[in-house]
């Protein structure tokens, strides 16, 4: 018994150095965010502190200019979707594109397409701010060349300028996406599709029945990380609209940015801070319950 | 099986973790030690980017700072920020308790800066300065907050209108009578407009602090201000704001202004006038701007094609214009506060702030600078409509909530301009969150 206790106790000490590393890099902040949050202070002065519960939370549930519920919300997961199904459809697309045994150059077309990835989110959203000029840019150049008089107003457009984030944030992260589903087609074996080739199946229940299941996985954890991700997103949006306009693009991560670092309000920061946590928990969870009901169905 | 001594060496290990990273962890509130004797110092300055760009200020202090002190060596970090970019990290160095020496601050931060402790009182060391008597009166006092003075200034800044005399020209207008109040203004763009080639009139109406202070300047002009006297209630949504907020719309429904005009750069929309996108607009500099944009520009080339006056008054109303501009302060828990005076009181004195606004075509705050005004024609030749609108302009109340109540304004602005609600309730919508904002 006394021996057991020492090898269950030898076991904590080895794994302390890594909770303790662990709890200073992410509990300890996190405690600390939480505390904040319940406190009134302010950027310029922060030594003077004042508890004041869940006041924080209800200013920025009842915050006008932007509205939490009305906009900035909608605005994150407008922002969340649109750049998911964008990423990840686009990313399955071209793996399985370059994954077909007929394409030739499969590096190089993986080099091409890792690129934006690798690009910086600024430079990149300055470059996509050039395009979508509406005097100068790049698009509505093609589209007078094209002969339109009706010039969209891109990034100064209530209805189009989240489009044209999403558009800009797909080609930034589609590159991840692309990569993550590589290596998800190529640990299937290809004796499998031979095998189902055999019994008959077309291309379309090949996918469905052989490619599908086995990359289901990695279509998951693909989800959870771009999901968190884009919620935690923040330098392209800030670079190109900076929120605007009229709060269009006001997304949870802009909103904290401007809530803590624009107007100081570092208690009200703290306090959007705990509620991204809380959406990336909920996200993360529901696909994983999604996953494992997934799981269980096919088990059956 | 783990015996004594791995159990022991696994302990020490995680102790030894523990304590590093505590030690990484709160490193940054730790004050350094100021240098006396070791003849070794360390600046640090806060400034922004452009401010690294010539002689004055840095270069010409940092250099007279080492002949004052031959036996101390210097190490000087510096860095550069946009505008937005400097307030934060400012703040965020402060609140980490690693200020830096010298910091350059906007006018309008002052009062958040000081109600944060955050700012060291130089009255005593200004008052002690010979070329303090030279600072403008006005100047002098927007360097202070309740009483004490905070810093010098390193420039003013104001804004005028400039005008591109090709497309004045084009439109078979006089390129030497540029509009006198808003009635010309609007006429005067209807006729030169050919959209979308280019626009008669263009004004920032993006999420900026220009944005706002354009439309400030307007306010004045019909007789309005930001806020009442005792700074405790919105006073821009009063007519005169309404109708400068009116004339701004109806130009955009009218199509002399384009929409484009609620997003990118403020500066995008100076620059146009110069790449003959826009006639009209109002900037704080002009030969500056241009020369960037136009090679081998002259200033006789330049007034040849472009022009200056005075900002166009409200019909009725008069002229104005809004100051803007920079001190440079010592925040408090600066390591070396009586160096840091010492660099600023060079850098931000007569011959370096003529040198700096000279380049940089801003405006000086010394009598004996704006005395001589011939100095600066050299580099710009319209600095005497600069010193024209120096009598009309207006400062922006530099209280701490000041960021929060312009964006409300520039919330106001963009709701107008894009058609989401009428110009009135747009402004008494702003007024609204701003009296609260006021009230806390």
């Amino acid at each position: 018994m006394r021996k057991q206790s020492r090898i269950i106790l030898s076991g904590y000490l080895l794994i302390l150095p890594a909770l303790s590393l662990i709890f200073l890099i992410l509990i300890y902040p996190l405690i600390q965010a939480v505390l904040l949050s319940l406190q009134e202070v302010k950027l310029a002065s922060l030594s003077r502190q004042t508890f004041v519960g869940l006041k924080n939370y209800l200013t920025v549930f009842t915050f006008v200019g932007p509205s939490f519920f009305r906009q900035v919300l909608p605005a994150t997961f407008y922002f969340v979707a649109g750049s998911i199904a964008g990423q990840l459809g686009f990313g399955l697309g071209m793996a399985l594109l370059v994954n077909q045994k007929w394409v030739r150059g499969k590096d190089i077309f993986r080099a091409i397409f890792i690129l934006p990835w690798v690009t910086s989110a600024i430079v990149m959203a300055i470059s996509w701010r050039f395009m979508y000029e509406p005097r100068l840019g790049v698009l509505n150049h093609l589209l007078v060349l094209m002969g339109a008089t009706n010039l969209p107003g891109w990034l100064n457009d209530l209805n189009l300028v989240m489009p044209c984030l999403i558009i800009a944030n797909v080609w930034h992260g589609t590159a991840f996406s692309f990569t993550l589903q590589t290596a998800g087609l190529q640990s299937i074996p290809y004796e499998l599709y031979e095998a189902a080739t055999v019994d008959g199946a077309a291309a379309g229940q090949r996918f469905r029945y052989v490619t599908l299941p086995l990359v289901r996985p990695f279509i998951m954890i693909n989800l959870v990380l771009i999901s968190m991700y884009t919620v935690n997103f923040f330098d392209l949006i800030y670079a190109m609209t900076n929120g605007g306009p009229l709060y269009r693009t006001e997304v949870i991560a802009v909103f904290l940015y401007h809530q803590a670092f624009e107007y100081g309000h570092m208690g009200r920061g703290a306090a959007v801070a705990v509620l991204i946590l809380i959406i990336n928990l909920l996200l993360t969870l529901l696909y994983m319950r999604l996953n494992r009901e997934r799981v269980a169905e096919q088990k059956r | 099986m783990l015996d004594r001594r791995m159990l022991l060496y696994t302990l020490a290990v995680s102790v030894c973790l523990v304590v590093l990273g505590s030690g990484v962890a709160f490193a940054g509130g730790e004050v350094e030690q100021p240098t006396t004797e070791a003849q070794e110092v360390t600046l640090r300055i806060f400034a922004r980017a452009y401010t690294w760009e010539q002689e004055a200020p840095w270069e010409v202090a940092k250099a007279e700072i080492q002949k004052r002190h031959p036996d101390t060596k210097f190490t000087w970090v510096e860095e550069g920020f946009g505008w937005a970019d400097l307030r934060s990290k400012f703040l965020t160095a402060a609140a980490g308790g690693n200020p830096p020496d010298v910091a350059q601050v906007d006018i309008i931060w002052v009062g958040e800066y000081v109600e944060g402790g955050l700012l060291t009182d130089l009255t005593d060391k200004l008052n002690a300065w010979e070329h303090w008597p030279d600072v403008v009166d006005s100047y002098k006092e927007a360097t202070k907050w309740k009483g004490p003075s905070y810093g010098t200034w390193l420039n003013t800044d104001v804004r005028i209108m400039c005008y591109n005399k090709k497309l004045f020209r084009n439109a078979g207008l006089n390129p030497d009578r540029p509009p006198e109040d808003w009635n010309q203004l609007y006429d005067m763009a209807n006729k030169i407009t050919s959209a979308p080639a280019y626009y008669g009139y263009g004004f920032p109406a993006m999420k900026e602090e220009e944005t706002a202070m354009r439309f400030f300047a307007m306010t004045y002009s019909g007789g309005g201000q930001i806020l009442t006297n005792d700074m405790k209630k919105a006073a821009f949504n009063s007519d005169a704001g309404v109708k400068a907020l009116e004339f701004h719309v109806k130009m955009i429904e009218d199509g002399l202004t384009p929409k484009s005009v609620v997003s990118g750069h403020y500066g995008d929309i100076d620059n146009a006038v110069f790449q003959d996108k826009f006639a009209i607009s109002y900037m704080t500099k002009t030969l500056g701007l241009a020369k960037k944009l136009i090679p081998d520009l002259t200033p006789e080339k330049f007034k040849q094609d472009f022009g200056a006056a005075l900002i166009p008054k409200a019909p009725g109303g008069e002229y104005s214009t809004m100051a803007g501009g920079y001190l440079l302060s010592v925040p408090k828990g600066a390591q070396h506060p009586d160096l840091a005076w010492e660099l600023i009181s060079i850098g931000a004195a007569p011959d370096a702030q003529y040198k700096y606004t000279s380049a940089r075509g801003y405006v000086p705050t010394f009598f004996s600078l704006m005395k001589k005004p011939e100095d600066y024609f050299s580099v710009d030749p319209f600095f005497n409509v600069i010193l024209d609108s120096l009598p009309y302009a207006h400062f922006r109340p530099g209280l701490p909530q000041y960021t929060e109540i312009s964006a409300a304004i520039q919330d106001a602005i963009q709701a107008a301009v894009l058609g989401q609600a009428s110009p009135k309730a747009a402004l008494d919508a702003a007024a609204a969150k701003v009296n609260q904002l006021l009230a806390q």
